[in-house]
């Protein structure tokens, strides 16, 4: 894998945020990226569901399913969803046509691309499953080394904040502080990382967040791309969605 | 400003959690009056009195106490309301507290709306969620810990019950980190129960 030249930009939970996705394709435009890849959730929570999966299809973006997609599909597995959250999925129902969800329902659980490289949304083993504490980052390890023994570097979304783990050779786990935006991998070692939410972000800091992965030079570069927030939240007001969901992009929680 | 949702009780009773509005006070004086003395005792003001439930529904403010209220139809049946801090050493903390009409105890409604009360504590970014049960309260330490509380420390005789007697408190914390954890204790019990 080294010998390629290769950057790919990866994206999460865009959640309907039509104004942060735009803003984050604007900037991957600059990177010269060979390929765009989502890590599910493309839908939920905000206004603009067939528009962003519209420019995802346009875009030639790749992905996966996450739990909101799924939900969008299927009312039944929304059982477990918070108030908000459900709320936000009734309307998604509502705004997809015949050709939208046809895009959702093709959607793979999980991509490995390079014989090394694996892409889901919530962890290795189920997509409402949050990779968020040491606990829960070894569970994910020890199922990548007995059931994806080839992947050395797993990308995850889900939980909306940016993180990066990595276990070692001699099976240490440990969250890697992301001080600053460029972050080189080591060889040794397994990784898993979350590039934060484009569409929801809940670091805060509200501007939409993505990542550059540079396989030639096994570099991450974390990206925080500011937006219109404002004309955001007259979407979700008019759409009439939660105004917690409104206020929360703000304050980016 | 959040919307609501349908839950189902263990006994197949279908009802409708949402967060309360002001034109819920007369349903909400209802509820209070069915209580008996001795769930009242739990809360800090005279619910009894109209006056104080006015103020509470002209006076909702989401950012400080989020109270969320469970329906049989047009009946209040369950009330649990988070508290929150806006500043300060105690800004990523929620204080739960929680009444359940005795009619519905034992259906598995406190676990129900204790859940959506973690999950909705986690969308608005706190960290950690924090209650005070009688420790002599099996039925409600259960149903805690069914949320993913966990009990850390026990304050003997700290309040006092309605004949005077000092009774113990137990304090109960909710990582919600950890909380999510569970989710992968799940799986494996599904997968050894299959295996």
């Amino acid at each position: 894998m080294r010998c390629y030249e290769m950057k790919w930009a990866i994206v999460s939970d865009i959640h309907s945020n039509i104004e942060a996705f735009e803003a984050v394709m604007r900037d991957i435009s600059t990177w010269r990226v060979n390929r765009i890849i989502h890590l599910g959730d493309i839908v939920g929570y905000n206004a603009n569901p067939r528009e962003c999966i519209d420019l995802a299809r346009q875009e030639g973006v790749h992905g996966v399913h996450g739990n909101h997609d799924l939900a969008a599909l299927d009312l039944t597995l929304s059982e477990g969803f918070n108030i908000l959250a459900y709320q936000a999925i009734l309307y998604t129902r509502s705004q997809l046509d015949e050709s939208s969800s046809r895009y959702l329902e093709r959607l793979p659980f999980c991509l490995i691309l390079e014989g090394e490289i694996a892409f889901f949304h919530g962890s290795p083993e189920n997509v409402n499953t949050y990779i968020l504490n040491a606990y829960q980052a070894k569970r994910a390890f020890n199922y990548i080394m007995k059931q994806l023994v080839s992947v050395r570097i797993a990308f995850f979304g889900h939980t909306h904040v940016r993180r990066l783990w990595h276990r070692d050779k001699v099976g240490k786990v440990k969250s890697i502080p992301i001080e600053s935006d460029m972050v080189k991998l080591k060889e040794d070692g397994i990784y898993l990382i979350n590039p934060g939410s484009v569409g929801q972000p809940r670091q805060r800091d509200n501007r939409s967040h993505y990542l550059i992965f540079d396989l030639s030079e096994q570099t991450i570069i974390f990206r925080s791309i500011p937006y219109d927030i404002h004309k955001a939240q007259e979407k979700i007001l008019k759409a009439q969605l939660p105004e917690f969901l409104a206020l929360r992009l703000a304050d980016g929680i | 400003m959040f919307g609501s949702k349908e839950i189902v009780t263990r006994t197949g009773k279908r009802l409708v959690i949402r967060p309360m509005v002001k034109e819920d006070e007369k349903a909400l004086f209802d509820f209070f009056a069915r209580l008996p003395d001795e769930l009242l005792m739990f809360i800090r003001h005279n619910v009894r009195d109209p006056q104080i439930i006015k103020e509470w529904a002209e006076s909702l403010n989401y950012e400080r106490v989020l109270p969320i209220i469970a329906l049989d139809e047009d009946r209040i049946v369950a009330d649990v309301t988070l508290h929150r801090i806006p500043y300060g050493w105690k800004r990523h903390i929620g204080q739960v507290r929680i009444v359940v009409d005795p009619a519905y105890h034992g259906q598995g409604l406190a676990t129900a709306i204790l859940n959506e009360l973690v999950e909705l504590g986690a969308e608005l970014g706190l960290e950690k969620l924090w209650a005070e049960v009688p420790l002599d309260s099996v039925a409600a330490v259960k149903a805690f810990r069914n949320a993913g509380f966990r009990c850390k420390a026990v304050v003997e005789g700290l309040v006092k019950d309605l004949k005077g007697n000092n009774i113990d408190i137990l304090i109960m914390v909710c990582d919600i980190e950890h909380y999510y954890d569970a989710r992968w204790l799940k799986k494996s019990e599904q997968k050894a129960q299959r295996g």
